[in-house]
């Protein structure tokens, strides 16, 4: 009996905090966030174990697989040299005007390495938490990017953990530029994003396949998907399977 | 305890591994839960505890609204318990119960997980059975 009223008494402090986070969501995602940050904390000796262990089997591998492992490493690079010369290449466009009116180079955009804590699968929901928060300077609506390419915008922030919302999510909405000509996408919860609205209504759509749609950040083009038609509506593709191993957050000047 | 370890380590555990391996850890936890509840006629302060602590792991993980499933879903779930537990079911249909109402509840997250499963997780679910059995043996309702 006594049990019971202890039950009771345990379910209506529930009932206040479940009213309370459900009033102000801001500290549900807090919790959120700072839970996913406790849970990075007591896995990092499970990593670091793990880690020499894996280095320690890595010794006992063949040749073959070594060398097989090389060259993946190789092709990694050569795609990440690749993108920076894109990177480059885009700066570089604009360099010599820039300099004129400002008397300086276009300055590169800060950014920082994240690493995903907890689903990397995006199987239940279409966000993930990255390991680094406003005190690595990092803000609500901050880019997440793999190479050019978008992966997602930061929804909220915590001191060492963020919430990212990703293209896909229904949640994900975005000015993009395609043609030279503004309009307006949101994700669907599936692998493209659809047209929201023109921009300027007096705008018609007018692609074409495989066009490139990209959002301007500062100096830099973010590539965030390819046109496509499905039942005669254009929508923007993206990646069926993100690379979620080097995201990186470009952080505001 | 042995609960409140296992909750743990597989709070750590989730989100390391390929999607059907996540899957079937976000089912143990799910399973935990509904063991909390269904094991015994009378809901004592321990069992909803741990109820509350899993469930409260499983809407972070989720993203869900914190503390719904303690304060609502319960709800159900209690009657179902008095269900249960008010006829002399056999240990395995209790089983059966609580696995297929884990089982439903994960579909009903994400009905894709249906067409994803392989034979590897068809076996480590029967563990999930065998250890829900042998705790219904040693702990079940007194």
């Amino acid at each position: 009996m006594i049990n019971n009223k202890k039950a009771f008494i345990l379910y209506i402090i529930c009932f206040f905090l479940f009213a309370s986070f459900f009033i102000f969501p801001k500290y549900s995602n807090d919790t959120r966030l700072f839970t996913f940050y406790l849970k990075e904390k007591i896995e990092e000796p499970f990593f670091y174990f793990g880690q020499n262990i894996n280095n320690f089997l890595d010794t006992f591998k063949k040749n073959t697989d070594l060398v097989k492992k090389n060259e993946q490493l190789l092709k990694r690079n050569e795609f990440l040299q690749n993108v920076n010369d894109y990177l480059k290449l885009t700066t570089s466009k604009y360099n010599d005007q820039y300099k004129v009116f400002h008397d300086a180079n276009i300055p590169i955009p800060k950014s920082i390495g994240v690493r995903v804590i907890g689903d990397r699968n995006l199987t239940f929901n279409k966000s993930f938490i990255i390991n680094k928060g406003s005190q690595n300077d990092i803000k609500v609506s901050n880019y997440v990017i793999d190479g050019n390419e978008i992966i997602g915008r930061v929804k909220s922030v915590y001191l060492n953990t963020s919430d990212v919302v990703t293209v896909k999510s229904i949640d994900y909405g975005e000015e993009v530029i395609i043609n030279g000509q503004s309009y307006i996408v949101t994700g669907t919860n599936n692998d493209y994003l659809s047209f929201l609205r023109k921009k300027d209504s007096s705008q018609e759509y007018n692609f074409s396949k495989n066009q490139t749609a990209y959002v301007k950040n500062n100096s830099i083009n973010l590539i965030l998907g390819k046109i496509d038609f499905k039942n005669n509506n254009p929508i923007i593709y993206t990646k069926y399977n993100f690379n979620l191993d080097n995201l990186r957050v470009i952080l505001d000047d | 305890m042995i609960r409140l370890l296992i909750i743990f380590f597989l709070f750590i555990l989730y989100g390391n591994f390929s999607s059907n391996l996540n899957n079937i850890v976000l089912l143990s936890l799910i399973n935990i839960a509904f063991y909390s509840i269904l094991r015994n006629k009378n809901l004592n302060f321990y069992d909803y505890f741990i109820f509350i602590f899993n469930s409260f792991l499983i809407e972070v993980i989720l993203d869900m609204p914190l503390f719904f499933t303690s304060v609502i879903l319960i709800i159900p779930i209690l009657f179902m318990n008095y269900i249960i537990n008010n006829f002399s079911f056999h240990r395995v249909i209790k089983v059966l119960i609580i696995f297929f109402s884990s089982l439903i509840t994960l579909v009903l997250l994400n009905n894709k997980i249906l067409f994803n499963f392989n034979f590897f997780d068809y076996v480590l679910l029967l563990l999930i059975m065998v250890s829900i059995f042998v705790g219904l043996v040693n702990y079940g309702r007194q």
